[in-house]
C-alpha cells in the first residue's frame, strides 16, 4: 500500500514536469531541453533556502522562479539571438549544470534535518491520525504517507486549474495561437517574441516546481537528478493524449497527469514482480510500448464492432496483467 | 461531462488497473492483527541489498557482501532469501526502491554507496527496518542522523562502514616517493560527490606541502581527453587519476596521455596500476564488502544494531609500478624507497608481472567489528577533519 501511495506522490509530482512539458513541446512546439536543468535549479534553490531556514513556501516559490528565469532565458535566446530553440535549450541546460553546481555549493545537499513542505505536512498528520498511522484494507499507511499523497494531490489540482485559467485568458489564447501558427498572430499584430519567452518560463516554472517538490519528497536535492527526465516527461505526456484521445486543452492537461501516474504505476509493478534490476528498463519501456498502443487499439474496435453503443471502458485493461 | 467521463475512462481504467495490480502483488505485506511478531522459526531471511548504479567499484562491493554473508553461513536460496535492486542511477526509481525494500517485509536492508542511502533512510523512518550501509565515503555528511563525533550516535536501526577514498593516502606517498614535486595535475567531474571528496582531500595535502593542484573539470566522458591534454599541457610533474566514474571510463586515454610526455602518473585504485599507473593506492572494495557481509550475518543473527558502532573501514593496498617508472623521463626522480617497497603488497617488476608480498604491512584486513583503521597512514585518516 505505501508503494501504491509512493507510486501516486511521486507520479503527480512528476506530472507537474509533464505539464511543463506539454506546455513547451505540444502547446509551442519547442522541444525544450532545458528541462533537464531547471528540474534540478528547482530543487537545489529550494534546498538552500530549507537549509537556511527559509520557510518551505517560500523557499518552493523561490525554486519555481529560478526555473521561470531560466526559462525566459532560453526564450530570449531563441527570440533575441535567433538560436535554433532546441540549441537554446541545449546551451541552457549546460550553463545550469554549473549554476546548479554553485548554489549547492557540493553535488549533493540532504535536507532530512531541515524544515521543508513534507516535515510539515507529515508533523501536522501525525498529530491528526496518531504517531502509527492508519489501516487502510488491511495495510498500514503512516500519517506522513497520506499527508504527502493528499499535499500533493492539491498542489497538482491547483496547479492544473490555475493553468487551466490562464490557457482561457487572452494572453493564454493569444500563446496558444503562437503556438498554432505564429504568423498569423504576427499578421494580427501579436508579439510572437514576447508570447514564447512567457511559455517558456511558465514550462520551466512547473518544471522547477515539479523538481523542488521532488527533492523536499525525496530528502535531498543531487546534481544529477534531472538527468533524462525531459525525455520521461515528454513520454508522460505521449501516454496521456493516446490514453485520452482528444486535444481539447482541458483533456490534454488532465492526460499529461494521468501518463505521468500511469507511469510511475507501472514501474512500481515492475519493482515489486522482483523482476531482474538489468531488466527493468527494458520492462518498462515494453509498458509504456503497451499503454501507447492498447487504448487506441480497443478504442478502434470498439467503433468497428458498435459504433453507437458505448462500450465499457475497462477493455483497456490488459497492460496491466 | 458524459462525453468528458468517456474520454477520461481510458486513462482513469487504466491507473485503477494499475492500481488493483499493484495492491494485489502487495497483499503479503498486509498486516493481519496479533500477527505481527510473528515468525516461525528456521524461516529464510528476507535481505534486500540495493546498488545505486552499475559499476566495477559497487559491484565488487556486492559481491563481497554476498561472499561475507555466504561466509557466516547465510547463502542465497538456503538461508537466506535475497533481493537485489540496483535503480541504475535513476532518482525516481531510486525512491521506488527505497519504498518497496522498506516495505517489502525485508529483515534487513544493505544499501551500497550514499545516494542509497540516503533515498532508503529518508524512506525507512517509519518502519525502522534495520539497515546497513556501506561504500559511502563520509557517513556523517550524508544529513541521514550519523554524529561525526560519536560512533553510537546514529538512528538505531542504521549502522555501516564509512570508506574513505584515500586521495590523502595517495598524495601522501607521490610526496614520500619525490618530495621535489611542484605541480600535479588531475582531471575530475564536479557533479561526482565522492569526486569532491577527493579533490578536497587532495587540495588540503597539496597546500599543507606547498604542491600546486592543476584541476580541469569535465561532465562527461568525451571530454575527459581534451581535459588531460589540457592540464598536462600547462606543465604538471606528475598526474593524479581521480577516482572519479565519468573520468575511469576513459583512464587509457589519460594514461596514454601522459604517457607520451614522460608523466608518471597514480590512483587510488590498485587494480588499475598494470594498465601503466606508477603507483596506486586504495581500499580493496570487495574487502570492504565482505565485512559487511559479516556483519550483516551477525544482524541477522540478533545482533541490536543500536549497538554497533558508525566506523571507517579502508582495507588499503598498495602496488607499485617499476615498468612504468623505468619508461619515464626522469625515472631517478621517481626512485621507490626502499620503506615503501616494503610496506607494499605487490610490485610490477620492469618486465610487466606483478610480484605480490603478501606479509606487507599496509593492507592486512582487519578483523570483524574491531578494528576498522587498517590502512599504513593512520594519522592521516585519524585527522583528517569532516566538513
Amino acid at each position: 500500500m505505501t508503494l501504491l501511495f509512493g507510486a501516486l506522490s511521486v507520479g503527480l509530482i512528476l506530472s507537474l514536469l509533464s505539464l511543463g512539458v506539454l506546455v513547451s513541446y505540444r502547446l509551442f512546439g519547442i522541444p525544450d531541453i532545458t528541462a533537464d536543468g531547471t528540474i534540478t535549479l528547482g530543487a537545489s534553490v529550494t534546498a538552500v533556502c530549507c537549509m537556511h531556514g527559509i520557510d518551505p513556501f517560500v523557499a518552493t516559490g523561490l525554486g519555481t522562479a529560478a526555473g521561470a528565469v531560466a526559462g525566459s532565458l532560453t526564450g530570449i535566446l531563441h527570440t533575441r539571438f535567433k538560436i535554433n530553440a532546441l540549441l537554446s535549450g541545449i546551451l541552457m541546460m549546460t550553463a545550469l549544470y554549473s549554476v546548479n553546481l554553485r548554489v549547492m555549493g557540493s553535488s549533493n545537499l540532504p535536507l532530512m534535518q531541515y524544515k521543508t513542505l513534507a516535515s510539515m505536512g507529515e508533523g501536522r498528520w501525525r498529530r491528526l491520525l496518531g504517531e502509527e498511522g492508519v489501516l487502510l484494507l488491511g495495510w498500514k499507511v503512516s500519517a506522513g504517507e497520506v499527508a504527502l499523497l493528499i499535499g500533493v494531490v492539491v498542489i497538482v489540482a491547483l496547479v492544473g486549474l490555475a493553468l487551466y485559467r490562464f490557457f482561457r485568458s487572452h494572453l493564454g489564447i493569444a500563446m496558444i495561437a503562437t503556438g498554432n501558427n505564429a504568423q498569423m498572430v504576427r499578421a494580427l499584430g501579436g508579439n510572437v517574441e514576447r508570447n514564447i519567452v512567457i511559455g517558456l518560463a511558465l514550462s520551466n516554472g512547473l518544471i522547477a516546481l515539479g523538481g523542488s517538490l521532488l527533492a523536499q519528497y525525496q530528502g535531498f536535492a543531487d546534481v544529477q537528478m534531472g538527468i533524462g527526465m525531459i525525455i520521461w516527461g515528454l513520454a508522460s505526456v505521449i501516454i496521456g493524449e493516446a490514453l485520452t484521445g482528444s486535444s481539447t486543452l482541458g483533456m490534454r492537461l488532465i492526460g499529461a497527469v494521468i501518463g505521468s501516474v500511469v507511469f510511475r504505476l507501472l514501474v512500481a509493478i515492475a519493482l515489486r514482480w522482483g523482476l531482474n534490476p538489468n531488466d527493468l528498463k527494458l520492462i518498462t519501456a515494453v509498458f509504456v510500448f503497451l499503454a501507447l498502443v492498447l487504448p487506441a487499439y480497443f478504442r478502434r474496435k470498439r467503433r468497428r464492432m458498435a459504433p453507437s453503443a458505448p462500450a465499457p471502458a475497462e477493455k483497456a485493461e490488459p497492460v496491466g496483467s | 461531462m458524459i462525453k468528458t467521463f468517456r474520454q477520461l475512462s481510458a486513462g482513469l481504467g487504466l491507473i485503477g488497473v494499475c492500481m488493483v495490480v499493484l495492491l494485489l502483488s502487495d497483499l503479503d505485506s498486509r498486516i493481519r492483527p496479533g500477527e505481527e511478531a510473528r515468525r516461525e522459526p528456521g524461516a529464510r531471511r528476507r535481505v534486500a541489498l540495493v546498488q545505486q548504479n552499475t559499476q566495477t567499484i559497487f559491484d565488487a562491493g556486492v559481491a563481497g557482501i554476498i561472499a561475507g554473508l555466504a561466509e557466516s553461513g547465510f547463502h542465497d536460496g538456503k538461508e537466506l532469501h535475497l533481493r537485489k535492486f540496483n535503480p541504475m542511477g535513476d532518482a525516481n526509481l531510486a525512491n521506488a526502491v527505497a519504498k518497496e525494500v522498506t516495505e517489502g517485509g525485508y529483515d534487513l536492508i544493505i544499501s551500497v554507496t550514499t545516494p542509497s542511502l540516503q533515498a532508503i533512510a529518508n524512506a525507512n523512518r517509519v518502519r525502522k527496518v534495520p539497515h546497513l550501509f556501506a561504500l559511502v565515503s563520509i557517513p556523517s555528511a550524508t544529513g541521514v542522523g550519523i554524529s561525526d563525533t560519536d560512533p553510537l550516535g546514529h538512528p538505531p536501526y542504521l549502522t555501516g562502514y564509512g570508506t574513505r577514498l584515500p586521495a590523502e593516502q595517495a598524495f601522501r606517498l607521490l610526496y614520500e616517493i619525490n618530495p621535489s614535486v611542484r605541480r600535479v595535475g588531475t582531471v575530475w567531474n564536479q557533479s561526482e560527490p565522492n569526486s569532491e571528496v577527493q579533490i578536497m582531500d587532495a587540495r588540503r595535502y597539496c597546500k599543507s606541502v606547498g604542491i600546486e593542484l592543476v584541476e580541469a573539470n569535465v561532465d562527461n566522458t568525451g571530454g575527459v581527453a581534451e581535459a588531460t591534454d589540457a592540464v598536462l599541457s600547462r606543465g604538471v610533474d606528475a598526474f593524479f587519476i581521480c577516482g572519479d566514474v565519468t573520468v575511469l571510463p576513459a583512464i587509457e586515454s589519460v594514461l596514454g596521455k601522459a604517457a607520451r610526455r614522460g608523466i608518471p602518473t597514480f590512483s587510488i585504485f590498485p587494480g588499475d596500476v598494470s594498465k601503466g599507473i606508477l603507483f596506486g593506492v586504495g581500499a580493496d572494495y570487495f574487502e570492504v564488502g565482505v565485512q559487511t557481509g559479516k556483519l550483516a550475518s551477525e544482524i541477522l543473527r540478533g545482533r541490536n544494531v543500536a549497538t554497533l558502532p558508525v566506523t571507517d573501514y579502508m582495507p588499503a593496498k598498495i602496488i607499485l609500478n617499476d615498468q612504468v617508472r623505468s619508461k619515464l623521463s626522469e625515472p631517478n626522480r621517481w626512485d621507490f624507497p626502499d620503506s615503501l617497497r616494503n610496506r607494499a603488497n605487490g610490485i610490477i617488476d620492469p618486465k610487466g608481472r606483478l610480484i605480490e608480498s603478501p606479509n606487507a604491512a599496509a593492507g592486512t584486513a582487519s578483523p570483524a567489528g574491531e578494528t576498522r583503521l587498517a590502512s599504513g597512514e593512520e594519522e592521516a585518516t585519524a585527522t583528517t577533519t569532516q566538513p
